[in-house]
């Protein structure tokens, strides 16, 4: 190789270095990536026949992903030119929806849930739905029950649309119940009922150590709000009033108090933190799960004829009613939509009776709409057991939503402060540690420390 | 060279380019070629490291719920996290404790499965392998599986336990067992120090230990006073690596308990994840892991400063 060869060589080597090293410096310093949504407005949209891709955010599989199929087949009926694009998410959707909300690349419609509801809304990630549902003639927000779209309602705005009637029901086993010669529960039954003939199950057999094979109560949902608010509402409390949290209200903490007695006193419900490898009522293990419906198939599949089980309202409280809370999926518009318009006719498909039907007979849902919930018709069909399905529908006169007053950035039931306190406060008093007095009294003070900094 | 290269024939100095008067002379142009070729490390440590550390440091000082603009509150988010983070305090308890025993057993663990791995026996290979082969698995993967063997329903440890008729543990699923669970847990990767003491204890001279045999050294004696000098700066330097790994705790905690029950397995780096990612409060997560930092440069400085009282190498002079 020759002196000058190498020279030019070098040169050219030099100079594509530095083009490379200023591009590279470029590229991390240039703005994120627009989204990758047409770029054509809705007007456009809806006027020419260009076409469209809504972009989706959606878990993949059943529930989310066939009632999505419904929903996108429903937007290209009225809207040819629309076709659905579907992403699929994992992990945790918080962090995932945040992050691409910052980058301003997140989808035009994406799954969202009862507790992100408030912090989607509030940070402004999420659409307010209300003005076009009320103007749109195909929805009839009157006919979906006020609490299934009151998860998705913060401060008077609609965040998403609910996808079902989901009352948390008691699933229960029959089996074991007769087993251990209790009573079946019934629609009158009070919790006190509840926990005579579960304390049956409970002392039915022993292992080695004198700790119970089988349970009353699965621990699965013991700090779930939906689980422990009604306890709270049930014995007449309040967490939170006129910006004061009152988590150690005399009532409320005889709620909390109550509910925690399961553990440490009645000794009914299977211990905190002991896995028995995979949930306990599907093993057979506890008596008593209570969820929402969506349960129904796996528990159905899983059990196969291990055991018979049906379900039933949940216990009565002292105040007389069958309180219970809630919790469903949803879908939401994001608020950067370069479409909202078509993002919302994608979204409202999932409260349309046409839907709400074939969502139904598919065992995905119980209907949210009381024109299709309070016939018997809806449930023709439908593989057994449960056999009582209107305890889905009926829990939802007595059922209660969730606070959603607290500032942003003290969280709520579902995340930040309120929860992590709540929650701590609950385990603190059920594995006997404190009482519910001083647990709940510092919770509050924890939590009103966080309100006076967010006043 | 390059310039008398590209005479032309003619014998006459062709006018120089743009880029080659900006080259200068070779000792400039070697010095602009050198910067060239570290541009991209530079750059990255600029833009991906130096960059956000700043931005992190700026954002400690705000209020920042990350899709709203930090709001700047000076030292707001640095006085509250001493004097009203209710657990802010039982995080530092419960990472100060981890790393005060994980650390030395984790250090005690390989430093003694080394002097194991160091003999002549058959089927050492085989051996150090398998001590070796559980610092490749993910630590997810292995969490999972510490998962499933400290189970107190239906765990292979309790079995065990009940089998030669001890009693049994709820371990992670109890405040007063889940930490010390954890710890053990830490154990089961040993096998990466373990190497490096290996490759420490290998790197001591044979004729150390023939001089001391022939002044009547007895082995206790050859241990003490030759192997644990000489192994000092292998053991300093694990020493430093696992306080700065254990003040950063995070994964297994993560998966198998989430800093519960009763906070019993808060670690630091929970309460700092859980702040900036799940609360979205980025100006406080990101104060608490600023001090974070500054309590680990903290012990690693004086961790440096006792070394002299402690770590001996072979051509020192004291």
């Amino acid at each position: 190789m020759s002196v000058e060869s190498r020279t030019v060589s070098r040169r050219s080597f030099l100079r594509l270095a530095a083009a490379a090293g200023g591009m590279a410096a470029l590229a991390a310093c240039a703005a994120p990536a627009p989204p990758s949504s047409s770029s054509a407005s809705d007007g456009e949209a809806a006027a020419g026949p260009e076409p469209i891709e809504l972009r989706v955010s959606i878990l993949q599989g059943a529930p989310v992903q066939p009632v999505n199929e419904f929903l996108s087949e429903a937007t290209t009926a009225k809207n040819p030119n629309v076709t659905a694009k579907f992403e699929f998410i994992s992990g945790d959707l918080a962090e995932l929806v945040y992050a691409q909300a910052a980058a301003g690349t997140l989808a035009d419609v994406f799954f969202s849930a009862d507790l992100y509801a408030v912090p989607f809304a509030k940070n402004d990630v999420s659409l307010d739905l209300k003005a076009m549902a009320e103007g749109d003639p195909d929805v009839d927000l009157e006919d979906v029950f006020p609490a299934m779209l009151g998860l998705g309602t913060v401060d008077g705005e609609i965040h998403f649309l609910p996808s079902g009637l989901d009352v948390v029901t008691m699933y229960y086993n029959k089996t074991l119940f007769e087993q251990a010669g209790a009573e079946l529960p019934t629609d009158t039954w009070t919790w006190d009922d509840l926990i005579t003939n579960t304390k049956l199950i409970t002392e039915m057999e022993q292992d080695e150590n004198g700790n119970p094979k089988y349970w009353g109560l699965s621990n699965a949902t013991w700090n779930w709000w939906a689980t422990v608010y009604p306890w709270i509402v049930g014995y007449g409390g309040l967490i939170l009033e006129n910006d004061q949290s009152t988590w150690s209200s005399p009532k409320t903490v005889e709620g909390l108090q109550a509910y925690a007695d399961l553990w440490a006193k009645h000794n009914v419900a299977q211990p905190l933190g002991l896995d028995v490898g995979g949930d306990s009522f599907q093993l057979g293990r506890a008596a008593v799960y209570t969820h929402i419906q969506a349960l129904r198939t796996p528990i159905r599949d899983n059990v196969g004829d291990k055991f018979e089980w049906d379900i039933q309202l949940m216990p009565v409280m002292p105040d007389g009613k069958h309180r219970t809370g809630m919790g469903t999926w949803g879908m939401s518009a994001y608020s950067g939509s370069k479409h909202p318009e078509l993002a919302y006719q994608y979204v409202k498909n999932i409260i349309t009776p046409d839907v709400q039907t074939k969502m139904t007979k598919a065992e995905i849902v119980v209907p949210l709409l009381r024109s299709i919930a309070e016939q018997s018709a809806w449930m023709d069909g439908l593989a057994t057991p449960p056999e009582n399905f209107m305890a889905f529908v009926n829990g939802a006169d007595d059922a209660i939503l969730p606070v959603m007053d607290h500032p942003a950035d003290c969280g709520s039931f579902y995340v930040g402060v309120v929860q992590q306190s709540y929650q701590a406060a609950l385990e603190a008093v059920i594995r006997g540690t404190k009482g519910a007095e001083e647990a709940f009294t510092e919770a509050d003070a924890t939590i009103q420390s966080c309100l006076n900094d967010n006043a | 060279m390059a310039v008398e290269a590209t005479l032309s024939s003619t014998g006459t100095k062709p006018e120089k380019s743009f880029f080659d008067r900006l080259m200068g002379t070779k000792r400039r142009r070697d010095t602009i070629e050198g910067y060239i070729f570290i541009l991209p490390v530079v750059l990255g440590l600029l833009i991906f490291t130096i960059g956000p550390m700043l931005a992190s440091f700026y954002i400690s000082f705000t209020k920042y719920p990350i899709l709203r603009s930090p709001e700047w509150i000076g030292l707001r988010n640095y006085v509250n996290m001493f004097t009203k983070e209710p657990n802010f305090w039982q995080a530092c308890k419960v990472t100060l404790l981890y790393a005060v025993t994980a650390v030395p057993l984790g250090i005690a663990g390989a430093f003694m499965l080394a002097l194991l791995l160091n003999q002549r026996v058959k089927g050492m290979s085989f051996f150090r392998t398998s001590f070796y082969i559980p610092t490749i698995v993910p630590a997810v993967a292995s969490a999972v599986l510490w998962g499933w063997l400290l189970n107190p329903d239906y765990g292979l440890i309790n079995a065990m336990l009940k089998t030669v008729g001890l009693p049994t543990s709820r371990f992670l699923g109890e405040p007063d067992s889940a930490l010390a669970s954890l710890v053990l847990m830490s154990l089961w990767s040993v096998g990466g120090g373990m190497v490096i003491y290996l490759a420490g204890l290998q790197g001591i001279p044979e004729t150390f230990y023939e001089a001391a045999k022939i002044d009547g050294a007895n082995g206790r004696q050859l241990f003490r006073f030759i192997t644990v000098p000489l192994m000092t700066p292998t053991l300093f330097f694990g020493l430093v690596m696992g306080l700065i790994g254990a003040f950063q705790y995070f994964t297994e905690a993560f998966i198998l308990t989430q800093g519960g029950p009763l906070f019993s397995t808060y670690f630091y780096s929970l309460m700092v994840y859980e702040r900036a990612f799940r609360f979205t409060q980025m100006g406080m997560g990101t104060a608490m892991a600023w001090f974070l930092l500054v309590v680990v440069l903290t012990l690693t400085l004086l961790v440096f400063r006792s070394s002299p009282l402690w770590v001996f190498y072979e051509t020192e002079v004291k």
